[in-house]
């Protein structure tokens, strides 16, 4: 169906829900350049001044960073976990599989601030102190379904005819999996990591048990911003927020080559 | 030159008398070199405070390393029971609200006051029975936008001419509580001290209020922001520490008391029972009791102190009742928290039940 074949009621209705979701997003971005020293909706006057207060409070910096790290790492104990669970959840039919699905896919399901205090409670029986790593399994633990979910779908997307032909071939298992498998399951192995990078990075209620003033993410931060501040810093860091989410997209899509809208569809 | 404001201020002078004091501090706090303890804050402008100025010169004058974690009352004493076992938190701080229940769970200990210099200052009512102090003392009531005339009653918000102009403090907030109290003292007739026994027989009065309600808010400062932009006339209720920066600072915004009273919000401090390095978390309360700590924290904070003993500016004093005997004068009333936590989760039912109908 190309462009010209679409309705203009079917345009319309496509520009109002892009505008409705869209919005939300906006108001925090106009705020950001309001010339007054409170949080105003509609801006008034224009000013750059709380973009530079925030990009130079060593705050921010830090809790930016810090949550920068901790989703690097929670993605990638993600992946190390999910990937060979996923395969071998496709692949292979054992006793228990609905079980071990159900318990991967339960961090979903649970709600967030009952895992946090779950773990939190856990990590204190077990007299484990260090605050980053119990940050990054208490990630890892809702990222991973977001792995799992995604990985799966591709594995089961994957042609075994032609894993089969290849070997038939006399291609060695390695070369299988890195020259026919890899190439149809990397696109969910990225959706995945991406996902989970986001749920990581945005996470707040598991945070929220586990972290400590000298480990604190940027969700906590702007909470605790939102508390104490009332000039528009807040609706600069969001801004700042939205845009690194958006040099994300284009980054996946210009150096991996793969559309975020075909991944989430 | 940047003129200085009255938080840097108040930073700048915490420090510099730490300073000319640091040797002797030093050498008088050697058993406490390298010892290390946790303490859960509050966030906001206190949480703030407390980790940039006092946390850094405790460190420096003890040599030890205080870690701070930001939350809130009901999340900071469900950290205590999720910890109760092997005990991460020295030191918490809570609303006075929370300390019943702590004590009767066994998550906090009875403080050591005789190794509490401080204390001796502090206001006989803000001892808790021994298992807490205060920290800093604000007002609840309402807030409203500078723009209307506050009514001199809370029973004159039922009047239809406050019709979706109401900002109503959300059940999970505490000071839900003290709009319940407000609704049966005027339903009865009574003081608070008597209608908060009567709240059970209150929640006709309450749903006679929902035409008035534009929304319910759980988030004080955003909603006092709001409030300021005139998205709504008046807040009911919220504590003088969330409204007044926004105030001093020149927002639209401020609070009014009406005749019936006002309420007490009590922000406290609590040693966790068997949490690490007892002695240096009890150093570290009778640090947060010490006159120019107290002071800087108030003024910083807009809150009034729980010791006496304190001279203010009459710039700072416009925004705290201060001291006891001008709470008493104020009618300050703090709640009955065993009997209003005994029944606070089937209020809060009764409230969600009106609210979201």
């Amino acid at each position: 169906m190309n462009a010209s074949s679409v309705s203009l009621p079917i345009r319309l209705l496509v520009v109002l829900l892009l505008v409705v979701i869209m919005a939300p997003l906006a108001v925090p971005m106009l705020m950001a350049v309001s010339d007054s020293p409170f949080l105003t909706f509609p801006p008034q006057g224009f000013t750059l001044r709380w973009f530079e207060r925030v990009l130079l409070s060593r705050e921010a910096q830090a809790s930016f960073l810090f949550s920068l790290q901790l989703a690097c790492w929670s993605t990638i104990v993600a992946l190390l976990l999910g990937v060979p669970a996923a395969a071998a959840l496709v692949r292979y039919s054992f006793p228990g599989r609905s079980a071990i699905i159900g318990l991967m896919l339960s961090p979903v399901i649970v709600p967030l601030i009952v895992t946090g205090v779950a773990l939190l409670q856990m990590f204190s029986s077990l007299g484990w102190g260090d605050t980053l790593t119990q940050l990054i399994i208490g990630h890892a633990v809702v990222c991973l379904p977001y792995v799992v979910r995604s990985v799966t779908a591709s594995f089961m997307l994957v042609n075994r005819d032609l894993e089969d032909a290849a070997a038939v071939m006399g291609a060695p298992p390695y070369k299988v999996l890195t020259r026919v498998v890899w190439p149809q399951v990397r696109p969910g192995i990225l959706a995945g990591a991406v996902f989970s990078f986001v749920v990581s990075f945005d996470d707040y209620p598991i945070s929220m048990w586990l972290a400590d003033g000298r480990h604190f993410p940027l969700p906590l931060y702007l909470h605790g911003l939102l508390e104490r501040s009332i000039d528009p810093s807040i609706a600069a860091i969001s801004t700042l927020v939205i845009l690194f989410a958006l040099l994300l997209v284009i980054v996946i899509e210009k150096v991996f080559g793969i559309s975020i809208a075909r991944l989430a569809t | 030159m940047t003129p200085m404001n009255r938080r840097t201020f108040g930073k700048l002078a915490l420090g510099a008398t730490s300073f000319l004091a640091a040797p002797a501090i030093l050498t008088r706090n050697a058993w406490a070199q390298g010892k290390e303890i946790q303490v859960g804050i509050w966030g906001g402008a206190q949480g703030e405070y407390v980790r940039t100025a006092i946390v850094p010169q405790f460190e420096a004058d003890f040599g030890c390393t205080v870690i701070t974690e930001e939350g809130f009352t009901l999340a900071n004493v469900e950290k205590m029971r999720a910890t109760r076992t092997n005990p991460q938190f020295s030191v918490m701080f809570i609303d006075d609200v929370a300390i019943p229940i702590a004590r009767d769970e066994g998550l906090i200990a009875e403080l050591p006051l005789d190794k509490m210099p401080a204390a001796e200052m502090l206001f006989d009512r803000f001892n808790f029975g021994g298992y807490g102090t205060g920290l800093a003392i604000s007002v609840a009531s309402l807030f409203h936008n500078t723009g209307i005339t506050p009514p001199d009653s809370y029973g004159d918000l039922w009047d239809p001419k406050w019709a979706g102009k109401i900002k109503l403090v959300s059940p999970k907030n505490t000071p839900s509580v003290f709009f319940l109290i407000v609704a049966a003292a005027l339903k009865t007739g009574k003081p608070f001290a008597e209608a908060q026994y009567e709240i059970g027989n209150a929640f006709d009065k309450v749903a006679e209020l929902k035409p008035n309600v534009l929304n319910i808010f759980d988030n004080g400062p955003v909603a006092v922001g709001e409030v300021a932009q005139g998205q709504a006339d008046i807040g009911l209720l919220e504590l003088s520490k969330y409204v007044y920066p926004y105030t001093a600072q020149g927002a639209p915004v401020t609070m009014s008391f009406p005749k019936e009273g006002s309420f007490a919000g009590n922000n406290s401090q609590v040693l966790v029972k068997d949490g690490p390095n007892q002695d240096l978390a009890v150093a570290f309360m009778n640090r947060m009791l010490e006159s120019d700590v107290q002071k800087a924290f108030s003024e910083f904070a807009l809150t009034a102190p729980p010791v006496g003993g304190i001279e203010f500016s009459e710039e700072a004093s416009k925004y705290m009742v201060y001291p006891d005997t001008a709470m008493d004068s104020a009618g300050l009333f703090t709640p009955d928290w065993e009997f209003v936590n005994a029944n606070r989760s089937a209020w809060t039912e009764e409230l969600n039940g009106i609210f979201s109908a």
